[in-house]
């Protein structure tokens, strides 16, 4: 057979998604089997997953890290029948199995081989204390030398390439693949005539690909206690499984769907790799996989998908503008109310939709919090802290984008925590406390954000050698002092941050949540007590909540989430301060900003300046500002779309948004405007 | 087979550009001026959604100005993800050019600094300016593409 | 309305076994045959919903009269009564469409259930 069109690298990045998945499971249940080693859900667990692992990744030619799963899995047999006991040290010799797994599957993700691995010691260790006999030959699974008598799976089928043509065959004519299991009762004799009723069944409305025993020439009777039947059929397995039914005596009947994991599985088992990828290819005709109820589509579709609703938003909007026009001439009632109702109608069908798409971008932040147990337990071992951690919010749903950029700040949050802020047993004894140290991870949404905390019961931040060591005045509250640890380069300076045992690349966690992902990060800190981190995140980057706003004859639009408010500015409340104008507002001073000056340039004709303006005023973390606009002119979901260099070489745009009307429009960067002030102003730009 | 290259004017000049980098040609319509952008861009379009700017290649050029008439066309860049639009005088036609026809000296030719220039080809009584149009577009906007004094 | 059974074995004994287990447990015996040829000829005559076939029969075996039967009519429900080491036998009935088989000798059980089974399929 040939087989053309293969993309390895989709089939690549495929193992890859799945193998990250994958991993993040088995750590789990490796944690949870740590906890109560007696958990048979977990043993089964890991046993399947370390399976799936030992056959993907010999389909790939991954020979050491199919090894590696491969004496897993044996090791999880063995303690699945009870043939091995879980002792501690095999605990951690899985626990290491496991780490190097991690190290190859990063190594393969940037392009290397898992040759160069040294995964020898490994497999030793786990052999030597799971009991395991001592194998000679080769360690890899599959793909060294495949062995034809190895059973393919517990079934025992054993796939040749007539079977192979059947079963690419069966797919591409768009059937399915079933492997059924029947047990015929112990007590009946001749049992071959009745496995021979239910093979004949199938016969009927399937197309059977192999039995195992052979059903066309008789063996012993008794070997048909057991009849797997691999069979192909356009049917569901509802059908299958009653016509399998039929036949009386039977005592168990087992149908399976095979996925493709589990055609993968046979043919890498018994057959070269070609044919396996052959057959993956075949049942993944697109990016798309179907796993259960659940199908993988690729970010890019996505991403089109997300575009093209964009452009239903904004073609929606376009409707309703034209709905308004409508009602605004006279005459013509009925029509009016029809496209008022097509409008409606339409609107809320894209609002429907808007939601749905957006659910497919959105991933449960477990994704992300389901490695910290893990992190958490390797972390409080290497330092000799007792330590629980709490997680929840595991379902909260957040943007994949999000996830990907959060990863690498909340996993140094929480190490700090271990690190620095949980005390080690005998501190804990002296401050009186429970000698078990807490960390509670959670999330949950508010509004349009999701809110992550970080807790612990450690000791807190030492306030004063911050307050001492980033200069800040006596006058400054705690409460602000400690969050100058976010502050950029905080923790370059000496001594700052074992001394104030926290802070530690805390500015870097601080960098990417705010710039990366327009988030907002603070702490709070009871000394001796507890330490706080709060990170705040919009839902999606994508879609933002804005005010459109227009100056100059310009529509600009501020994202909602950076406004504080709305007010009228008097030109009277304006002052000079420094050059500067300042806007008192409420016996506080702000800085202000002629928006106009900032996008046109300087007016030169102060006499035509209104008496009132409309203000917006924008909060940040670096403080508040009152931008003075011509029109507050409406709320609006705006699909942000990344805006070009050429039109943004100020960078006082964030991104760029087409309104219903087809109106383009800007969206302010209110950080970059305040960094700007801060920093001696537009002039200096 | 030579290349297709699509055919452009400029002022008195002739510049050329791989069909396989233009996504679209469309008239200059609807074109939203941006406030804050360099001069030479004289705003965006909006296509399928997306803000794409447009380079006025006549002002990049230093060029003066002239009025936009039936025969100016925005050409639609695409490069990667990015779209990019410049506005030209016409679009004279898509030619295909044999790599023997095209001279790969960067020769100074309408005054263009050679950086900018891939190579020369001469079609019937024309000098052709085969145009590294990202480039021009990526350049510093207070970068002159054209040699100074040239007038 | 009962299931209608049709018993063919040449053994009266046999016959009123299975009669009297399948009466018991509310099914109508229509008719009795014991040989392969009245297997046949009965069948046609009071088109049972199911038969009970000997492969032992005198004059026609069990199996050529499955066999006419089938081509009378082709979704007939037979099940066939066999003794141990006529494995083969079976097997080329359930080619030919047998519903089930029942093994001698049998508990009366057996024959209820495979009879239930065989009509619910």
């Amino acid at each position: 057979m040939t087989f053309s069109g293969l993309d390895e690298q989709k089939l690549l990045r495929a193992f890859l998604e799945e193998s990250e998945e994958l991993l993040e499971k088995l750590n789990d249940n490796l944690l949870q089997l740590e906890r109560d080693t007696s958990n048979p859900d977990s043993i089964n667990e890991i046993f399947r997953l370390t399976h799936s692992l030992k056959s993907e990744s010999a389909l790939l030619g991954f020979v050491r890290l199919s090894g590696i799963a491969h004496r897993l899995e044996d090791v999880f047999d063995g303690i699945r029948s009870g043939t091995v006991s879980l002792s501690r040290p095999l605990m951690d010799a899985i626990f290491s199995a496991s780490d190097l797994i991690h190290e190859i599957i990063a190594r393969i993700s940037i392009g290397k081989s898992d040759e160069e691995i040294d995964s020898q010691s490994v497999i030793r260790e786990l052999k030597q204390l799971a009991g395991l006999a001592p194998e000679i030959g080769t360690e890899g699974y599959g793909a060294a030398a495949p062995d034809r008598s190895e059973r393919a799976d517990e079934g025992g089928l054993v796939l040749g390439d007539f079977e192979y043509s059947q079963i690419m065959e069966a797919l591409e004519r768009g059937e399915k693949i079933y492997e059924l299991t029947v047990m015929v009762s112990e007590e009946v004799e001749l049992k071959y005539p009745r496995a021979y009723l239910v093979f004949n069944n199938l016969e009927m409305i399937a197309n059977v690909i192999q039995t195992v025993p052979n059903m066309t020439v008789p063996q012993e009777d008794q070997l048909y206690r057991q009849l797997v039947v691999l069979l192909s059929s356009e049917l569901d397995e509802e059908e299958i499984y009653s016509k399998a039914c039929s036949v009386d005596l039977i005592e168990r009947l087992e149908l399976e769907v095979w996925d493709k994991t589990s055609i993968q599985d046979a043919v890498s088992a018994s057959r070269g790799e070609e044919t396996a990828r052959a057959v993956a290819a075949a049942q993944t005709p697109s990016a798309s996989r179907i796993e259960g109820t659940s199908i993988r589509v690729g970010t890019n579709k996505l991403n089109e998908i997300w575009q093209l609703v964009g452009e239903l938003t904004i073609f929606k909007a376009q409707l309703s503008q034209l709905h308004d026009n409508v009602a605004r001439q006279k005459g013509n009632e009925s029509i009016k109310g029809e496209v008022e109702r097509a409008s409606d109608h339409l609107e809320r069908i894209t609002t429907e939709m808007q939601q749905a798409i957006m659910g497919t971008r959105m991933v449960p932040i477990a994704v992300l919090f389901n490695k910290f147990p893990r992190l958490v337990r390797d972390l409080s071992r290497k330092l000799g802290k007792n330590v629980d951690l709490e997680i929840h919010g595991k379902e909260t749903e957040i943007d994949r984008t999000i996830v990907e950029v959060l990863s690498d700040p909340l996993t140094h949050i929480i190490r700090n925590s271990l690190d620095h802020g949980l005390e080690g047993p005998e501190d804990r004894r002296a401050a009186e406390k429970e000698e078990v140290g807490h960390i509670m991870i959670s999330a949950h949404q508010q509004g349009g954000q999701v809110v992550i905390e970080i807790a612990d019961d450690g000791r807190g931040l030492d306030v004063d050698k911050i307050r001492q060591k980033a200069g800040i005045a006596s006058e400054v509250s705690d409460e602000e002092v400690i969050q100058t640890i976010f502050s950029p380069g905080f923790s370059t300076k000496e001594d700052v941050t074992d001394l104030s045992g926290r802070g530690v690349g805390m500015d870097i966690v601080a960098t990417r949540i705010r710039e990366e992902l327009k988030g907002e990060v603070e702490v709070r800190s009871e000394p001796g007590e507890s330490t706080l981190i709060r990170i705040l995140l919009p839902l999606t980057l994508t879609i933002l909540h804005s005010l459109v706003i227009s100056c100059a004859g310009y529509y600009y639009a501020i994202p909602v989430q950076d406004i504080d408010e709305t007010v009228r500015v008097l030109e009277e409340e304006i002052f000079k301060n420094k050059g500067s104008e300042v806007y008192s507002y409420e016996g506080n001073e702000m800085p202000l900003l002629r928006l106009d000056s900032v996008l046109i340039g300087p007016s030169e004709d102060q006499q035509n300046r209104r008496r009132e303006h409309n203000g917006v005023v924008v909060e940040q973390r670096r403080g508040r500002v009152c931008l003075l606009v011509d029109e507050l002119v409406e709320e609006e979901d705006l699909v942000i779309k990344p805006i070009s260099e050429l039109l943004n070489h100020r960078r006082l745009f964030s991104g760029v948004s087409v309104l219903g009307d087809g109106k383009i429009i800007f969206i302010l960067d209110t950080a970059r405007i305040m960094e700007i002030i801060e920093t001696g102003g537009f002039d200096a730009i | 087979m030579g290349k297709k290259f699509v055919i452009f004017q400029i002022g008195e000049g002739h510049y050329a550009i791989p069909l396989t980098e233009v996504s679209q040609i469309i008239r200059y319509e609807n074109v939203t001026d941006v406030p804050t952008a360099p001069p030479f861009v004289d705003g965006v379009i909006n296509i399928g959604g997306d803000v794409i700017p447009v380079v006025n290649l006549r002002s990049r050029f230093s060029l003066s100005t002239a009025e936009i008439t039936r025969k100016n066309r925005v050409i639609i860049l695409r490069r990667q993800d990015s779209r990019y639009g410049v506005l030209v005088d016409s679009v004279r036609e898509v030619l295909d050019l044999d790599e023997d026809s095209i001279a790969p000296e960067a020769a100074s030719v309408f005054g263009m600094k050679t950086e900018f220039v891939r190579g020369i080809a001469k079609i019937r009584d024309h000098v052709l300016v085969l145009l590294d149009i990202f480039k021009v577009l990526s350049t510093a906007p207070e970068v002159p593409i054209k040699e100074q004094g040239e007038k | 309305m009962p299931f209608r059974v049709l018993l063919a074995d040449d053994l009266y004994f046999m016959r009123m076994v299975q009669k009297e287990v399948l009466e018991a447990n509310g099914y109508q015996i229509v008719g009795e045959a014991s040989t392969g040829i009245e297997a046949v000829a009965k069948y046609q005559e009071l088109n049972p919903d199911i038969i009970v076939l000997d492969i032992t029969m005198p004059e026609m075996n069990g199996l050529e009269a499955m066999r006419r039967i089938l081509e009378i009519d082709s979704q007939a429900k037979i099940i066939i009564c066999s003794a141990i080491g006529q494995q083969n036998l079976i097997v080329g009935a359930i080619n030919a469409g047998i519903k089930d088989f029942i093994v001698k000798p049998f508990k009366p059980e057996r024959l209820l259930s495979a009879i239930k089974k065989a009509l619910a399929a």
